[in-house]
């Protein structure tokens, strides 16, 4: 059969998290900003008009510009950019469902996203997909979010009770296949997801070749990849995070056949060499920079040194001194404090309103629940698997200073302290957790929240856990230290591997 | 908020009067969003404006994007209040300002 080429040029990002302001190294040279991937984009787009440019969702959540606005001062920045099309990412309904939906009528581009429905009616909450038409080409976007949002939305009561995340594969199916029946016209399927690489891979295995998609542009794991993944013909990309990359896809796609002829990749650096800056875009975000400058500029607290925060499976000093703090604040003997709710790598010793807001940026409570020692346990125990301790992919719990573990791995042998005394089974100890990992108690803790609650029904402590954190730290100077003794692992633990 | 207009052919010069904060910018941007149509050269005359707040600059960034696809801009009779915070986000590096 013979062919008819055509060039169209994709460009991607994912996982921008709201760092829009990027980064100066010692010599002065700015990366990883926003304003730069806006000029690479016009750049590419002024000298091949056959570009489109995608977001694969996770724009929200990571910087106080983004959070003090709740994503609106996100949409009003992205809508300075030449964007074609979103996916929505877990992080967009970290406002609220109903917020989110509010923030997408404000956005100038097409958010789409095909498998978070209304339990009740199956209707789709957004665009389930977009055909994008340049140069008389049409490319099909879909839009998927991972089904882990589900563990997000039980937080929302109500609404949360009525929403669903349908399988990925299956709605793929479902969408590929009204569209044929349909007649439109798709020269090139794209599925615009925020699953992960991992179910990126497993996705493309499953789908039937019949569904003709062409491209996963992914999101979610934060993948760095050296080059596109091919698997069952699909060809997936994703770029990194955090405007540090922006993935460009050249391809000469095959329009008499419908199928790409060929390809090149690469994951462009956002750096002065690669990427001029957008001065509107960049001016756009130095608005909101000032605004929270003049907010955020206040001194909280003085800490006795820096405090690491490396790791997502082990205990950390910064972790330590939260817990701690929480613990002191709501007067608990206990607390468990999610590491993942902790967004930074370290803090520095003198902590501004928003070095601190950027560390700890949830806003919510924190429930008060007595545990018996029985229970601590098997909750500890549970979270000493090795998908929390080695893989670092379920949630790990920092603890205050008032509980002791030590645990042997190689003998699965576990003992608890608190206050200094041994565990006792009967025992009940005043715990506090946060809001998200207490409604998700049978992810976290391996622990419905009936059995959460036989020794008496969880009591808000604070409704403002920022606010708590916040308050004691102001008035309690010099703290933090070294990783002390109170959570020990003996034994082989396999060493976590980055990927 | 008080926005004098002056609309000459395919020119319009717009004139706020007192201050923009987060309660008067979108008045201004609402007048940006509804009468650019067909203006090919469009002033934002600062003569009467006494404080802006970074909601303010937001509306000229927005200004501009539109302008520059169908004409041009320019900021004149700034007070030295507002130049400075001009300075500051780097509009004299982007803006006409006279």
């Amino acid at each position: 059969m013979s062919k008819k080429l055509k060039k169209l040029t994709l460009l991607h990002s994912n996982d921008i998290h709201g760092k829009f302001t990027g980064k100066k190294d010692e010599n002065g040279k700015l990366s990883c900003s926003l304003a730069q991937v806006a000029g690479y984009v016009n750049k590419i787009k002024e000298e091949q008009p056959d570009t489109l440019y995608c977001i694969a969702g996770d724009v929200f959540q990571g910087s106080l510009i983004d959070s003090d606005f709740q994503g609106l001062s996100t949409m009003e920045i992205l809508n300075m950019l030449p964007i074609d099309i979103m996916s929505l990412g877990n992080h967009e309904l970290d406002y609220g469902i109903s917020h989110m939906l509010f923030v997408a009528k404000c956005a100038d581009f097409p958010i789409v996203n095909t498998n978070f429905k209304i339990r009740t009616n199956g209707s789709h909450m957004f665009e389930p997909y977009h055909i994008v038409e340049v140069d008389g080409f049409h490319v099909l976007f879909i839009g998927l979010l991972t089904e882990n949002i589900v563990d997000q939305t039980k937080a929302e009561g109500l609404v949360g009770s009525f929403v669903t995340v349908e399988d990925p594969a299956a709605e793929v199916t479902r969408i590929t296949s009204m569209i044929r029946e349909s007649g439109l016209k798709v020269d090139l399927t794209v599925l615009l997801t925020h699953i992960g690489y991992d179910a990126d891979v497993e996705l493309a295995k499953t789908i039937d070749p019949e569904c003709g998609v062409d491209v996963i542009v992914g999101g979610h794991s934060h993948t760095y990849l050296k080059e596109p993944t091919i698997c069952n013909n699909i060809l997936i990309v994703q770029a990194g995070m955090e405007d540090t990359h922006i993935g460009k896809l050249d391809m000469v796609i095959d329009t008499v056949n419908k199928s790409i002829d060929s390809w090149e990749w690469e994951m462009v650096p956002v750096d002065e060499e690669h990427c001029p800056t957008d001065k509107l875009v960049k001016a756009m975000v130095g608005t909101y920079e000032l605004e929270i400058d003049a907010k955020y500029s206040e001194v909280v607290t003085r800490l006795s040194r820096k405090l690491d925060n490396y790791g997502r499976g082990n205990a950390t000093e910064l972790g330590q001194l939260y817990a701690d703090c929480f613990r002191d604040a709501l007067n608990f003997d206990v607390m468990l404090l999610a590491s993942s709710s902790m967004r930074c790598y370290y803090l520095e010793m003198t902590v501004t309103l928003q070095d601190l807001r950027e560390s700890y940026p949830y806003d919510g409570k924190i429930y008060r629940l007595n545990l018996s020692g029985k229970q601590l346990k098997r909750m500890i125990k549970y979270m000493l698997r090795d998908e929390v301790l080695v893989d670092w992919k379920e949630t790990f719990y920092q603890t205050s200073s008032s509980m002791k573990i030590l645990y042997n791995y190689d003998s699965g042998e576990l003992q608890l302290w608190v206050n200094g005394k041994e565990i006792e089974d009967d025992t009940l100890y005043v715990t506090g957790m946060q809001e998200f990992y207490f409604a998700n108690s049978e992810i976290g803790f391996g622990m419905t929240l009936d059995e959460m609650q036989e020794n008496g029904e969880a009591r808000v402590a604070t409704t403002d856990a920022f606010g708590a954190l916040r308050d004691y730290l102001s008035v309690h100077k010099n703290l933090g230290g070294k990783i002390d003794d109170r959570f020990i692992v003996k034994g082989k633990v396999p060493k976590h591997k980055k990927k | 908020m008080e926005i004098k207009r002056t609309r000459d052919g395919n020119t319009l010069v717009l004139a706020p009067v007192g201050k923009l904060d987060a309660a008067t910018a979108p008045e201004l941007a609402d007048v940006v969003r509804k009468e650019l149509d067909g203006v090919t050269e469009l002033g934002f005359d600062l003569a009467e404006l006494k404080y802006t707040s970074s909601a303010g600059l937001r509306v000229f960034i927005s200004a501009q994007k539109i302008m520059s696809k169908q004409g041009s801009m320019y900021i004149c009779n700034v007070c030295d209040e507002i130049k400075e915070v001009f300075e500051l986000v780097g509009f004299n590096d982007i803006f006409d300002i006279r």
